[in-house]
C-alpha cells in the first residue's frame, strides 16, 4: 500500500517535471506558435486541387497515410507477419482441432445472466455502428481504419465475455471466415498501393493520381476490415483454453 | 434460413440512428455510408437482436417509452436520491437482499426493470435468477418482508410500464 502510494507520487512528479521542461522550458524545441516550412507543407497540400495532394481535410490521415504511406504500409505488413507467426505456432489441423472441440465442450458451460446477455447484444451492436463510423470519416475527420477496427475488436471481446467463443463458432464466426474478411482487407489496401502503377502509369502510393478522396477512403475502409478480422483471429486462436491446446498437441506427441 | 428473411428494419433503425448520432452530421456521405453499415449489422445480426419487428414500430409502445423515461428520471430519480442523502445524515440504514417475482416476459423488458432498479440509489439487482423469474435486489431499507409491499416499494410502476414497452 505504502509503496503504491510511493510509485504512484513519483510518477507524477516525473510527468509534472517533464512537462514542465517540455511546455515551460522547451527543452525539445516543440513550443512556439510558429509555422515549421515541414507543417506548413503538409497543411496547404493536404487539401488542394493540384500539386502532391491528397485530397483530404483531414491533415493527420494525409500524412499518415499518404505522405509517409510506406511506413504505414510496413506497419500493416508487420501486423500480418504477427498474426500469421500467431497462426502458425498456435494452429490445430482438422482432427485436432474437432478434438479440442471436444474437450472445450466439456467444459461447465454456465451462461451470463439475461440481463448481461440482452444489454450486450444492444451495446454491440452500437459499437459497430460507432466503429463504422470512425473508420468510413477517417479521410474526413479526426479517427481512421486503425482506431475504427481497434474498436471494433472490443465489441468482439465483449461477446466473448458475455456469450462465449463456443457460442460465436457456432454462429459461424469461425477461424476460416476471419482469415477471409482480413485477407479481404489486405488485397483492398494492396489494390489501392499499386493502382496508380498500373492504370496511371504513377509511383506506388502516389494515390492522389486516383480520382477524389478514393485513394485514403480505399486505404482506411481496407485498414478498418483488416485490423477488425486481425485481432479477431488472434482472439480466437488465443481463446482455446491452454490446457485443452496441450492436451491435443501432447496427444499427438504420444502417437 | 432464408437470407432475405433474416433483414431486420428495426435494426437498420437503431444502427443508422446511433451512426448518424456518433458522426454528428447528415450529409448525403454519412446517409449511404451508414445506411451500407446498417444493411450489414441487420442482416447479419438483426434475427438476434430483434424477434418481433411489429413491436418496435408501434407508436403505442415509443409513447409509453417516452412517458416512462420522463417519469422515472425527473420524479423517481429525485425522489430516491433525496431519500437515499437523508439517510446517509441520518444513518437510518437497514440493508438486506430480498427477492422480488417478475411477471414481465420479454427478455428486454426484464432488463429495463432491473436497470431502472439499479439505477435508482439504494437497490441494487444483484442476481436474475437462471429461468428469469426471480430478482435478488439490495435493498438499503428492508422495512417489510411482505412479499407484494416489497415489490410495492422497489418495483413501483416500473414492471407496468416495462410490460405496456415490450410484452
Amino acid at each position: 500500500m505504502k509503496r503504491d502510494a510511493v510509485v504512484a507520487f513519483s510518477f507524477l512528479i516525473a510527468f509534472l517535471f517533464i512537462a514542465y521542461a517540455v511546455t515551460a522550458r522547451n527543452v525539445l524545441g516543440l513550443g512556439g506558435t510558429e509555422l515549421r516550412p515541414l507543417g506548413e507543407f503538409y497543411l496547404s497540400h493536404s487539401f488542394a486541387h493540384e500539386g502532391l495532394t491528397s485530397h483530404s481535410p483531414e491533415v493527420v490521415t494525409a500524412i499518415v497515410w499518404n505522405y509517409r504511406g510506406f511506413d504505414t504500409l510496413f506497419e500493416t505488413f508487420v501486423f500480418f507477419l504477427a498474426i500469421m507467426g500467431a497462426l502458425s505456432v498456435l494452429r490445430l489441423d482438422g482432427e485436432q482441432l474437432r478434438q479440442a472441440r471436444e474437450l472445450e465442450a466439456t467444459m461447465p458451460h454456465r451462461k451470463m445472466d439475461l440481463i448481461v446477455r440482452a444489454t450486450t447484444k444492444l451495446v454491440v451492436v452500437m459499437i459497430i455502428a460507432i466503429s463504422a463510423s470512425i473508420a468510413l470519416h477517417g479521410h474526413l475527420t479526426p479517427g481512421g481504419g486503425f482506431q475504427g477496427g481497434s474498436a471494433m475488436a472490443v465489441a468482439a471481446l465483449l461477446l466473448f465475455a458475455a456469450f462465449s467463443k463456443f457460442t460465436l463458432e457456432r454462429k459461424g464466426l469461425t477461424l476460416r471466415h476471419t482469415i477471409s474478411a482480413y485477407a479481404v482487407g489486405l488485397a483492398l489496401i494492396l489494390a489501392t498501393v499499386l493502382a496508380p502503377v498500373f492504370l496511371y502509369g504513377g509511383k506506388i502510393l502516389e494515390i492522389n493520381l486516383l480520382p477524389g478522396e478514393a485513394g485514403l477512403f480505399n486505404l482506411d475502409v481496407g485498414e478498418y476490415t483488416a485490423v477488425t478480422f486481425g485481432f479477431l483471429t488472434v482472439f480466437l486462436v488465443l481463446g482455446i483454453p491452454e490446457w485443452v491446446f496441450k492436451n491435443v498437441l501432447r496427444r499427438e506427441l504420444n502417437d | 434460413m432464408n437470407p432475405l428473411g433474416r433483414f431486420s428494419p428495426a435494426t437498420f433503425v437503431v444502427v443508422l440512428a446511433v451512426y448518424l448520432f456518433y458522426t454528428g452530421s447528415v450529409s448525403e456521405y454519412d446517409i449511404v455510408t451508414g445506411s451500407i453499415v446498417a444493411l450489414i449489422v441487420s442482416f447479419l445480426v438483426g434475427h438476434w437482436l430483434v424477434r418481433n419487428e411489429s413491436k418496435f414500430f408501434s407508436p403505442r409502445r415509443w409513447f409509453y417509452a417516452i412517458v416512462y423515461g420522463l417519469r422515472y428520471f425527473i420524479i423517481e430519480e429525485t425522489k430516491t436520491h433525496i431519500d437515499v442523502a437523508k439517510r446517509i445524515f441520518t444513518l437510518r440504514a437497514n440493508p438486506g437482499i430480498v427477492r422480488i417475482p417478475l411477471d414481465v416476459k420479454s427478455d428486454y423488458g426484464k432488463v429495463l426493470v432491473a436497470n431502472s432498479i439499479t439505477n435508482t440509489p439504494g437497490t441494487i439487482v444483484v442476481d436474475i435468477s437462471d429461468d428469469g423469474k426471480w430478482l435478488y435486489v439490495h435493498w438499503i431499507d428492508v422495512s417489510t418482508l411482505n412479499e407484494r409491499e416489497v415489490k410495492e416499494n422497489v418495483v413501483a410502476y416500473f414492471e407496468d410500464y416495462a410490460k405496456k414497452i415490450f410484452d
